[in-house]
């Protein structure tokens, strides 16, 4: 059989079926047997989106990777900025790329990159391929190392002279292969210690003002339920970082929202004043809590997360547990009620409080500010119209910040974006990677105008593959967080954030076949949405005034405390950064 | 004292590549940790090899360097020894 045939009966067998990618000269010899087979192949316009879309792929369907393809030299590198933004958030993808031939390798052949060399602080794993018979083995341990414990990107590289040769099909055991190939690696997560559990449940019923923090971690584990009902036991707020956005339901009673350098006033009151934090699956972001050595004042950690090097890292837990989220917090509910009887009735006092500032906060922070459409109507407009199950992708940027604010997620798995890496252009080929993994869903991607434009070009693979997904675009004409960083900031010296001569994005979607709209009402908006709800691939050109601040916000390096949050420009005077 | 010199010893399985990939990887680790560098010897032993790496920093985070060396696919144990306080401290002035 052919090194192709093996590679892609492989991918059959491990079921990855869908691949986004570009073919060249490296692959060809891969793309000419594609098909023979069941591997689907999406056409991606930039090598990028198809690493963004199967790092989306993946966070949908979480158990099975998404793919991408690309050749050597410029294709490898063009999925750079994909990897690193799925080894930030911990998607799980499977780069495969072609690589010149071996009789060539090292010589500066053309196209040749060493791509294994250049994605490995930005990969979970990587392998350069140097057998032919080695293929079934490496997609197997690419495919275990992407999804099990803390999930990851893995690159497989491939010299092209290998696509021809034949050899016999060998798939091997998972024992085999976890002894022959990755004996370092253990699959299993860790278990969790119960002197820990026992130790760090002491520390929580003791405490009067007990705060959930949950992170991308609690989906990627389906730690969910097991979060919700502690969090019930306790009757405890639960608020999360911007990637746990992505794994508690918006709409449970005792949910504050996302904190952050752009958290909501009353998740940041209450994470901040609690006296014991239960940090779930998070590393403890700058962005999430702005200063460590002012946060941990006060206050007990107990941190749960699969990746011990996580426990500590940042902020030095009172207990750290290492384990999967889901039977940590399992084994932690169960010792607080069984074996320390404990429940609590009522919410915890700083609920009350931390509403009261919240809702103090949000009367200054929704006066009406600026001309035409308010961010936060509009998106009140799009989680009305869009179905509860429906998947929304953002971009990066000032929208994404209005989208973490004020678009609810109530089922999880259904909110994507780029937390960790903060890359623009993730949102459109994310969502074109979710419709692909769910297809019966509505996909709406919430992207900003510069973040947009950045890898707009895959409105082809929509049109070509039917792949339906809207986009709402924020169009201020300007890199918003930019311009308001440099007003608040930066002496108000605004340089590099105008987005002069944009296109004309309806005329844009236009000319690659999609419908496109720009709505000048609320009316007009909810109709367009509809559209989107409905399954139509349109592009949405939200004209939004850039003098519109996306606030609250803390200044960077300053403690999520609620006197440092930004309500108004004019409280930013004065501060250094 | 807040910096002291610590050996850490790791080994490497390498499967196909003579274990040079796995090697790259465990340096980048290393290289982007909070500790200061002073020597590291590899020695061949059949499909492993062995590392000794000496560094010094603050323990907590030489703790978390050995924890990143861990999640490093090819490694496959990493053990940490504090060194004597005079040979860490003529290693710091070095």
């Amino acid at each position: 059989m052919h090194v192709a045939d093996v590679l892609l009966e492989s991918m059959e067998r491990e079921g990855l079926l869908t691949v986004f990618g570009i073919p060249g000269s490296a692959n060809l010899g891969l793309y000419e047997k594609i098909p023979d087979h069941k591997v689907n192949v999406i056409l991606m316009r930039h090598e990028q989106g198809a690493a963004h879309a199967a790092d989306a792929f993946g966070r949908v369907k979480r158990n099975v990777p998404g793919v991408a393809f690309a050749t050597s030299g410029p294709g490898a590198t063009n999925l750079v900025t994909g990897l690193a933004n799925a080894y930030m958030d911990s998607a799980p993808m499977i780069a495969i790329t072609g690589q010149v031939p071996m009789a060539v390798m090292g010589r500066d052949a053309f196209q040749e990159t060493d791509v294994v060399g250049v994605t490995m602080p930005i990969t979970k794993h990587s392998f350069l391929v140097r057998d032919p018979e080695h293929i079934t083995w490496a997609i197997r341990a690419a495919k275990v190392i992407s999804i099990t414990n803390r999930p990851g990107p893995v690159l497989v590289d491939i010299p092209r002279d290998f696509w021809k040769v034949d050899v016999d099909f060998y798939w091997p055991s998972d024992e085999e292969l976890l002894r022959e190939w990755i004996p370092g690696y253990d699959p299993n997560p860790p278990k969790p210690s119960p002197d820990l559990i026992m130790k760090a449940a002491k520390i929580v019923v003791q405490a009067e003002n007990p705060v959930i923090l949950a992170g991308g971690g609690v989906w990627w584990s389906g730690a969910t339920p097991e979060v919700l009902k502690l969090a019930e036991v306790l009757m405890a707020p639960i608020v999360t970082t911007l990637m746990g956005k992505n794994a508690i339901p918006a709409d449970h009673p005792l949910y504050l929202g996302h904190a952050g350098m752009h958290g909501r006033p009353e998740a940041n009151y209450a994470l901040y004043n609690a006296d014991v934090v239960i940090a779930i699956g998070t590393r403890f972001s700058d962005r999430t809590v702005g200063n460590f050595e002012e946060f941990k004042k006060g206050k007990k950690i107990i941190h749960i997360d699969i990746d011990k090097s996580e426990v500590g890292k940042n902020i030095e837990p009172d207990v750290g547990i290492v384990g999967d989220a889901r039977e940590a917090v399992k084994m932690l509910r169960e010792y607080i009620v069984d074996a320390l009887n404990f429940k609590r009735d009522m919410e915890i006092p700083l609920i009350k409080k931390a509403k009261e500032f919240g809702e103090q906060a949000w009367e200054v922070l929704l006066r009406e500010r600026g001309r035409g459409m308010k961010p936060w109507k509009v998106l009140k407009i799009v989680r009305e119209e869009m179905p509860r199950d429906s998947i929304v992708t953002t971009g990066v940027g000032g929208h994404q910040m209005w989208a973490a604010l004020h678009y609810p997620v109530y089922k999880p798995g259904t909110y994507l974006t780029s937390g960790g890496l903060g890359t623009m252009g993730y949102g459109f080929p994310a969502a074109i990677g979710a419709k692909a993994a769910a297809p019966d869903k509505p996909v709406l991607d919430i992207d900003g105008d510069g973040s947009f434009l950045m890898t707009s070009q895959n409105l082809a693979t929509v049109k070509q593959y039917n792949l339906n997904v809207g986009v709402l675009i924020f169009d201020n004409g300007s890199l918003q967080l930019i311009r308001q960083w440099q007003d608040l900031f930066f002496g108000h010296r605004r340089v590099g954030e105008n987005l002069a001569y944009l296109p004309d994005f309806v005329k844009l979607a236009n000319s690659f076949g999609i419908e496109g709209v720009r709505p000048e009402s609320y009316d007009e908006m909810r109709k367009a949405i509809r559209r989107v709800a409905q399954g139509e691939a349109l592009v949405i050109d939200y004209i939004v005034d850039p003098d519109i601040m996306v606030l609250p916000m803390i200044a960077p390096g300053k403690v999520i405390a609620p006197e440092n949050i930004i309500l108004t420009p004019e409280q930013a005077a004065g501060i250094v950064v | 004292m807040e910096q002291e010199t610590y050996v850490i010893k790791f080994s490497i399985y390498a499967a196909v590549d003579g274990g040079l990939d796995g090697l790259a990887r465990a340096i980048h680790v290393v290289r982007k940790a909070p500790v200061q560098f002073h020597d590291m010897a590899v020695i061949d032993s059949g499909k492993t090899k062995e590392i000794t790496l000496r560094v010094s920093g603050k323990k907590k985070d030489i703790d978390w360097l050995a924890k990143k060396l861990e999640k490093v696919v090819e490694v496959l144990e990493v053990k940490v020894q504090a060194m004597p306080t005079e040979v860490s401290l003529m290693i710091l002035h070095q």
